[in-house]
Order: structure tokens, then sequence, then C-alpha cells
């Protein structure tokens, strides 16, 4: 397989016009599917034969606590890319996403103090799983500041890379930590290789809210990473001609 | 709707998740549309600062 195709996407230029492209209609679609998730976890769902109706929280609690992840997963990614291949998009990159990881944590953070009240009767304990997720945001918060503290380009890309790849290790921890310690947490609900144990019209809505809140995220990096991109490449000759064409 | 609003008594604590996650939702997406808004003027400023320097 000819993998050259990729080399595209180590391209600013290319890769802005590629986000200009997408940005929007990502956006709407988003927004479109969390609408429509929330309308039917909030009305059309059946309250939980245990919890009642505060089980409704999951269908952003979940969503935000899986994205907090798998955005940090992909910071990490970014961090040996711009490590190994020095692409300097790996760096506009760590710095458009960790903010929006940041919410995401803070909002699975909440959304399950919130939900852990009724349930379990604290809004917090210190249980692996929940601190687990309090060291993500202090992870995600830590890249930000690092990167507001560096001014040298360079210093600020290889410090992030290596900050990012150290803070990788938290994430199995999150990930299997209902399993390696007693946490008042509850294991995983889905996993790939089981029937899920909540009947298809709990469950269905989840899966929209996740599909819709990765749509979201990809759209909100796009525009956040065209920023970065303009930002930093403003002498070169194809940006000038974006500005132009704006005029 | 009485009813459905009060979420079987847990009125406050449904909303409340709802409410802060919309608050937060919503403003990350118009920081990020106004960060690339706010970066085409400065970038615009700057080529217009290097143009008048030559």
């Amino acid at each position: 397989m000819n993998w050259a195709f990729l080399h595209r996407f180590g391209s600013p230029k290319w890769f802005y016009h590629f986000a200009e492209r997408f940005q929007r209609p990502l956006l709407w679609f988003g927004v479109v599917l969390m609408v429509a998730s929330s309308i039917w976890g909030l009305f059309f769902a059946p309250p939980d034969y245990q919890q009642g109706d505060s089980f409704r929280i999951i269908y952003i609690h979940v969503p935000a606590a899986i994205l907090a992840q798998s955005c940090y997963m992909a910071m990490a990614f970014a961090g040996i890319v711009g490590l190994v291949w020095r692409m300097k998009l790996c760096d506009y990159f760590i710095g458009a996403a960790a903010p929006i990881g940041a919410v995401m944590t803070f909002l699975a953070l909440f959304t399950g103090a919130v939900w852990g009240k009724p349930t379990w009767g604290t809004w917090w304990v210190w249980d692996a799983r929940l601190t687990s997720m309090l060291l993500l945001l202090f992870l995600y918060l830590g890249v930000m500041a690092l990167r507001n503290a560096v001014s040298n380009d360079n210093n600020r890309a290889k410090a992030s890379y290596i900050l990012v790849l150290v803070g990788v290790v938290n994430i199995p921890i999150i990930k299997y930590s209902v399993d390696w310690w007693n946490t008042l947490h509850q294991p995983a609900t889905f996993t790939l290789t089981e029937k899920p144990s909540m009947p298809a019209e709990m469950w269905v809505p989840l899966l929209i809210m996740v599909i819709g809140i990765y749509a979201l995220f990809t759209s909100l990096v796009f525009y956040r990473l065209q920023s970065e991109i303009l930002e930093r490449e403003y002498k070169t000759k194809w940006v000038k001609r974006v500005v132009e064409g704006l005029r | 709707m009485l009813e459905f609003l009060d979420m079987g008594h847990h009125t406050f604590y449904v909303w409340l998740a709802y409410g802060v996650s919309l608050f937060a939702l919503c403003g990350l997406s118009f920081q990020a549309c106004s960060a690339k808004r706010n970066a085409l003027t400065r970038v615009t400023r700057k080529i217009d600062r290097l143009n008048s320097l030559r």
C-alpha cells in the first residue's frame, strides 16, 4: 500500500484547506446528533430501575469521559509523530486540542459528581477512577501552562511532546482502575465483546451522543488548528493569498 | 410537563448537569469560532504592516 498520501497531513497549507472544507458540516452534524440524543435521553429513555431519572446524566458524563481520554491519546500520538518526524502540525494540534480536552475532563468530573450525590450520597470520594481523572485534568492544565510559559517555538514543541508522552501512562490507569482496585465507581457498562446490559432504548441515545461529541470535537479542533496555523505561518505566500481572498 | 421537569425528584442534579454542559460546550464552540476570526484579523494587520515596511 502506498502511504505517501499521509505526507499531505504534515503540510499546514493542505491541512488548512482540508479543515476549511469539513469544519462547518462537522459542527452542524455534531450539534444535530447531540440535540437529538439529549431529547431522546431526557424525554423517551425509560428511567433506570435503581437510579431513577438521575441516570440521564450518563448521556453527558460518559461521552465527555470517553472524549477526554481519547483526546489525550490523540495528543500523545501527535507527540510521538512530532518527536520522530518533527512535523510542526503535531505541535499545533496539541495546542488546539488541550483546552478542549481540559473542558471535557472537567465536564466528566463535574457531571460525575452531580450524578454521585443522589446515587452514592456524596459528591466526591478519593476513589482510583475519580482521582486518576482529576490527574488527567491537571495534565491538560499542565500542558496548557507549559505552552504559555515557553516562548521559543522549538522548545515549546519538544517540551509539550515530552509532557504529553509522560502523562499518557495515566490513560490505562483510568481505564483499568475499576478492575485493579476496589472502587465506588462501577466497572465499564459497555465492552466491545459483550452485549450491553442496558436495553437498546437506553444505550442507542448514548451511542448517538458519543458520535455527536466526536464530530463536535473534530470540528472545534479544526477551527482552533486553523487559528494556530494562521498565526504561525503568516509570513508564507499561501496565508497572504488566503487573507487577500477574504478582503 | 411538570413531571418531566421534576425528573423523579432529581430536578436539581439532572438540570444542573445538563445546564453546565450546555454552557461549557456553547462557550467552547463560540471561543473556537471567534479564535479563528481574531486570528484572521491579527494576521491581516501583521501582513499589512509587513507590506508597508517594504
